[in-house]
């Protein structure tokens, strides 16, 4: 993907530069002419080894991995929402809200498999900088089936500065929707391939969460927090990313400033936009969402009309807004619906803001569905 | 961190300022790995685990801090039990509380907590 003259910094400025001057072009334009992609669909009826047969098999579907990821170093945004603590009713994370281990180790076996030189395991867990191992223990999770999955595993906790000297920044291609860029670990930088390791859930505020809202969680609270200083980033995360929903306060200075100080003051404006800008600026190369096990009626235990169910899906893609359409396709929601359509009744929808920066379609049309059909494993979320 | 024989002493770099912080970064730095019982959904409750001196009875007992009782709360023993006694308050006899193996140890669901609750464990490998 790179040469070798090339800095992962430049090539992202690159990147970054090209798709501004695409964007420059009318709206309609780029809607239609926003990358056709090929999706991925297995089912899979629990957690056991059947998980890493289901996903080979998906990827080989894709084409296989070998080309996308050998001698490379491999960056996994996992999707570990909340407090290690929370459980919806008695059942462990992995089941509802949080993708579960068994899809992580089938995932990094995987990619080992396939060639990847180095794979690190990322998450900003809420409000602490703690190890992401020590995260993982407290849910009663094993790190060591993580390392024995593969060679060479490696963890950071990337909701502060950790192991980096100075964050990241990631400007967004045409200027931003909410913000001209991000300041984010140095993890999301110091990658070859990102790769975005969701849950199939909806969201309370902006409809539903998959590949794409997962990177959310990849804004350090030191900077995007409720208790982020004015000026620098923190050395601790202070609260959640409230600033994010409310627009209430601003991001510290050292960031890059909202492209519109009076943007509306809605969560379901404000979130979408800042998702489809993080997924604009740090591209997603491969998209996976557990569907296995799953809750219905929001993002974690703390939703309301919150419920265990088991689509028994698993779905993955090169194209994040391509996957996350299917994926929506899968949950009984048309990925063509905007605000005051199920499952947007109260927000703007992600996959248009980013189908709109170009990322890519959201069109079934233009969607090339491998494996089992949408009519046969659709799982209705609104039905159960 | 100083390396001293089999083991490390941590040494802070200014004094303690928080009480609650040097028990979380205590707890840290010898690692969650070597809990002994953690709970889930905790809300208002604490617990605290005490064992005979021959390690064939373990008594873990759990406090709800708030008038509103804890709803769904797990309790995670780092051991193998098949059931556990939960007593409490105003009751006369104990409870069977039937565990979830949960590896490397086992989950006991609790009944609503209203102020105060114990589990009692009996075996050989506790």
């Amino acid at each position: 993907m790179m040469t070798t003259a090339c800095s992962r910094r430049k090539f992202i400025a690159a990147m970054g530069a090209t798709a501004g001057a695409w964007l420059a072009r009318p709206t309609m334009f780029l809607a239609r002419a926003a990358p056709a992609s090929r999706v991925a669909v297995g089912t899979c009826h629990e957690y056991g080894p059947e998980v890493v047969g289901a996903l080979g098999n998906m990827f080989d579907q894709l084409g296989g991995l070998q080309g996308l990821v050998r001698g490379k170093t491999v960056a996994i945004k996992l999707n570990l929402t909340g407090v290690a603590t929370d459980r919806l009713g008695y059942t462990p994370p992995g089941i509802t809200h949080w993708v579960h281990p068994q899809v992580i180790g089938a995932t990094v076996h995987l990619l080992a498999k396939a060639g990847a030189h180095r794979i690190r395991l990322l998450e900003s867990p809420m409000v602490t900088t703690e190890p992401l191992e020590e995260f993982m223990l407290q849910a009663n999770w094993e790190p060591r089936d993580f390392l024995s999955a593969a060679p060479r595993v490696e963890f950071e906790n990337t909701n502060y500065l950790g192991r980096g000297k100075e964050y990241s920044r990631f400007w967004v291609p045409g200027g931003g929707l909410m913000f001209k860029g991000y300041d984010l670990n140095h993890s999301y930088e110091d990658c070859d391939v990102f790769v975005s390791l969701a849950k199939l859930k909806e969201h309370t505020t902006v409809g539903i969460t998959l590949s794409m809202k997962n990177c959310f969680g990849i804004t350090p609270c030191t900077i995007y927090g409720d208790g982020a200083p004015e000026d620098e980033p923190s050395l601790f995360p202070r609260g959640g990313r409230g600033p994010f929903h409310e627009m209430n306060r601003l991001p510290a200075k050292s960031a890059p400033p909202p492209v519109d100080p009076d943007a509306p003051k809605d969560p379901g404006y404000s979130v979408p936009r800042v998702v489809a800008d993080l997924v604009a600026a740090r591209p997603i190369h491969l998209a996976i969402i557990d569907g296995i096990h799953s809750m219905s009626g929001g993002e974690g235990p703390w939703s309301e009309g919150r419920r265990h169910v088991q689509p028994r899906l698993l779905i993955a893609g090169t194209n994040c807004v391509a996957t996350d359409a299917v994926g929506m396709a899968l949950m009984g929601f048309d990925p063509m619906a905007d605000r005051g359509t199920p499952p947007f009744e109260t927000s703007d929808s992600t996959l248009r803001l980013a189908e709109q920066l170009g990322v890519g379609t959201r069109d079934l049309n233009q969607i090339e569905v491998l494996g089992t059909p949408i009519a046969k494993a659709r799982f209705n979320f609104r039905s159960v | 961190m100083y390396n001293v024989s089999q083991g490390q002493i941590a040494v802070a770099e200014e004094g303690f300022q928080d009480p609650y912080q040097v028990a979380v970064d205590t707890h840290l730095l010898v690692s969650r790995r070597n809990d002994l019982v953690r709970l889930y959904n905790p809300a208002s409750t604490n617990c605290h685990s005490s064992i005979d001196p021959g390690h064939r009875k373990r008594l873990v007992q759990v406090l709800n801090y708030s008038s509103e009782p804890a709803d769904s709360v797990t309790l995670w023993m780092n051991t193998r039990a098949r059931s556990a006694r939960l007593w409490r308050p105003g009751t006369k006899d104990a409870l069977t509380v039937q565990g979830v193996a949960a590896a490397p140890g086992t989950d006991f669901g609790l009944p609503p907590i209203s102020v105060y609750c114990a589990l009692e464990f009996e075996g050989s490998n506790l």
